[in-house]
């Protein structure tokens, strides 16, 4: 468009020459009716600095629906009202390039860059696109560029922004594992009816004990804190609802970001995550998730499972996220929850999760995302699962503590559904 | 509308030379269908490369050698012509070079519309509403050239019309020269 500016910079330029021959031809000349090749120059450039004034943008954004799945469509409507001006302008909406907007949602039908001809009237335009989600997040679209370029060219283009924005939730979409009841149940033999150390509180009394943190204050028993020798808070413990208790620890390291935007251990780590929660809630199961920028205590019941959803919505792979939460330990001891750590494991990483599965007091399993495969697919999309790349990763599974089982996985060589078989017989689950 | 454009440029800058083979001697026609056979490539051709500006500058050549060689001063100092136009023709021309300072707004128009209309469909701009605003946009400077082209004979009228006190041609070009830089610096700092 810069391109328009020169151009028209040149006519006036060419008008305004033309203008300064014809005088002097007329001069030579007498020739009078040159006086019109003398005037029409002036007379545009005249017209054109008359009308010149800049624009005023009016723009009303939405969005619809506001939260989708990973893989739905959004519909997003942008209505722009242009006052003043005279000339010509392009538009660009939401999502802004170079955004994170920009790389989670691709245009799947419509523009969502336009050009309007904006004459002596006011112009009042609708624009409609669809954009789809290919991962998830919580997002803002948000800003309307706009380069505003006058009749004749003669100013520099105007380049403005108005600040409109639209929230967009997109959630993981979830493998929903329906029949797996058919294929694989819980063990008979396996406690499933220990009192459960986690879970909604029950009004079954239990017995007193000291306190510690992350009890309830509405807990606390003030007459035996009074009584306690040496002055201990006392609560009382209640016997708690639900089944056993699977803690789910999602590691969000770096080495969790290979591969592509929507491609890597992250995201098969949420989508395993997610369906696991899904069918162990259906069995009563109370189930929690720790993650190094946030926790969602062990519960039960199927609500719990959008608390579990909105906190993976915004978890994203940072440099140094290690894991180093004291509340865990505590949890851990009190509940000894099955963990089920979900990782990606590389030479980077190693030495942390030995430390940090060795402080665990329980015993678990550890599944290991492996990226080789979804790496090799972006270069080399014939060649699809390459288990042969992740040999070398035994050497590594070796170091871990034997009180946690690696689960090898590779998303690309194996769908959700064996991988959950694997997992649920690795807790205790049987075909 | 690029159509349409492309027919205004060529056509335009044709109208001088039919004004000369009307009114001018054997001389002036012969030398009028040459530059009307060069006028006409170099806008065919110019259309062809999206760039149909070099037809109406030869037409500008044209009559100032034309203009200036078959009246005026020269003329008169010289008393001789080169190529004869009579008073009636040289009065059409004289009107004509409206119609050829319009085609130099259409060509830079057509080259604008093209080099434009190719760089936001590139950039994945909608086809269809590059072209719906681009000929809004055109039609819009067209309605401005022709204003000031009317506005422009009216002007010419006016100064039939009143008489003024005699101004020798130094101090009027002194006032032109005076108005166009002022108008020309007034442009600049815009830029």
């Amino acid at each position: 468009m810069r391109y328009m500016v020169k151009e028209s910079a040149k006519t006036v330029i060419l008008l305004a020459t033309l203008s300064m021959v014809t005088a002097a031809v007329a001069l030579l000349s007498t020739v009078k009716p040159l006086v019109i090749g003398v005037a029409l120059p002036m007379i545009l450039v005249s017209l054109a600095l008359m009308i010149d004034s800049g624009p005023r943008v009016n723009v009303e954004l939405a969005v619809m629906p506001s939260r989708i799945y990973v893989n739905d469509e959004v519909e997003v409507k942008v209505k722009v009202k242009v006052m003043g001006g005279y000339g010509i302008m392009t538009l660009r909406l939401p999502p802004r390039p170079g955004s994170p907007e920009s790389e989670s949602f691709e245009l799947t039908s419509g523009k969502n860059v336009h050009i309007v001809f904006k004459g002596p009237r006011d112009v009042e335009r609708s624009f409609t696109y669809r954009l789809r989600a290919v991962r998830r997040g919580r997002y803002e679209l948000r800003g309307v560029d706009y380069v505003y370029h006058d009749l004749f060219g003669l100013r520099q283009p105007i380049e403005g922004y108005v600040d409109v924005s639209a929230q967009v939730e997109v959630m993981p979409k979830v493998k929903l594992i329906t029949r797996a009841t058919g294929i694989i149940k819980p063990r008979e033999v396996f406690p499933r009816s220990p009192p459960s150390r986690l879970g909604p509180f029950s009004t079954e009394f239990r017995s007193v004990r000291e306190y510690a943190p992350g009890d309830p204050y509405r807990f606390i028993n003030w007459k035996a804190t009074a009584r306690s020798p040496n002055g201990e808070l006392m609560v009382n413990e209640y016997e708690r609802e639900g089944l056993r208790t699977v803690l789910f620890i999602l590691d969000t390291g770096r080495w969790m970001r290979y591969g592509t935007w929507e491609e890597n251990p992250l995201e098969y780590g949420i989508l395993i995550v997610l369906s696991l929660s899904r069918l162990l809630l259906r069995y009563n199961y109370n189930v929690g998730l720790w993650t190094a920028v946030g926790k969602v205590y062990p519960s039960s019941g199927m609500g719990h499972y959008y608390k579990i959803q909105r906190a993976l919505i915004g978890v994203e792979a940072r440099p140094s996220a290690y894991l180093n939460d004291p509340s865990l330990m505590v949890m851990v001891n009190e509940t000894r929850p099955i963990v089920v750590m979900v990782t990606s494991i590389t030479s980077d990483n190693i030495n942390w999760l030995v430390g940090f599965l060795k402080s665990i007091p329980t015993y678990g399993l550890l599944l290991d995302i492996i990226p080789h495969s979804m790496i090799m697919r972006r270069s080399l999309p014939e060649i699809g699962c390459a288990k042969v790349l992740a040999l070398d990763r035994a050497r590594l599974h070796r170091l871990i503590p034997s009180r946690f089982r690696v689960l090898p996985w590779d998303p690309v060589c194996d769908g959700i559904g064996p991988i959950t078989v694997k997992v649920l017989s690795s807790i205790g689950w049987s075909v | 509308m690029r159509a349409q454009l492309g027919l205004l440029s060529i056509a335009l800058p044709l109208i001088p030379y039919i004004v000369v083979f009307m009114y001018g001697d054997p001389a002036a026609r012969v030398t009028s269908l040459a530059f009307m056979g060069l006028s006409l490539i170099t806008g065919v051709l110019g259309m062809f490369r999206g760039n149909p500006l070099i037809e109406p500058l030869i037409t500008v050549i044209f009559m100032s050698l034309i203009l200036a060689l078959s009246s005026g001063y020269l003329v008169y100092v010289t008393h001789v012509y080169v190529l004869y136009v009579n008073p009636m023709g040289l009065t059409t021309l004289g009107y004509s070079i409206g119609f050829v300072e319009l085609a130099v707004v259409v060509s830079m128009m057509l080259r604008m519309y093209n080099r434009l209309y190719s760089e936001l469909v590139s950039k994945g701009y909608s086809e269809e509403e590059v072209k719906g605003e681009l000929s809004e946009y055109v039609k819009h400077m067209l309605m401005m050239s022709s204003v000031a082209f009317v506005a422009s004979i009216l002007v010419y009228l006016a100064f039939s019309l009143t008489t003024v006190s005699l101004l020798d041609p130094i101090t009027a070009l002194v006032i032109f020269l005076v108005i166009y830089v002022v108008l020309m610096r007034y442009t600049v700092r815009g830029q």
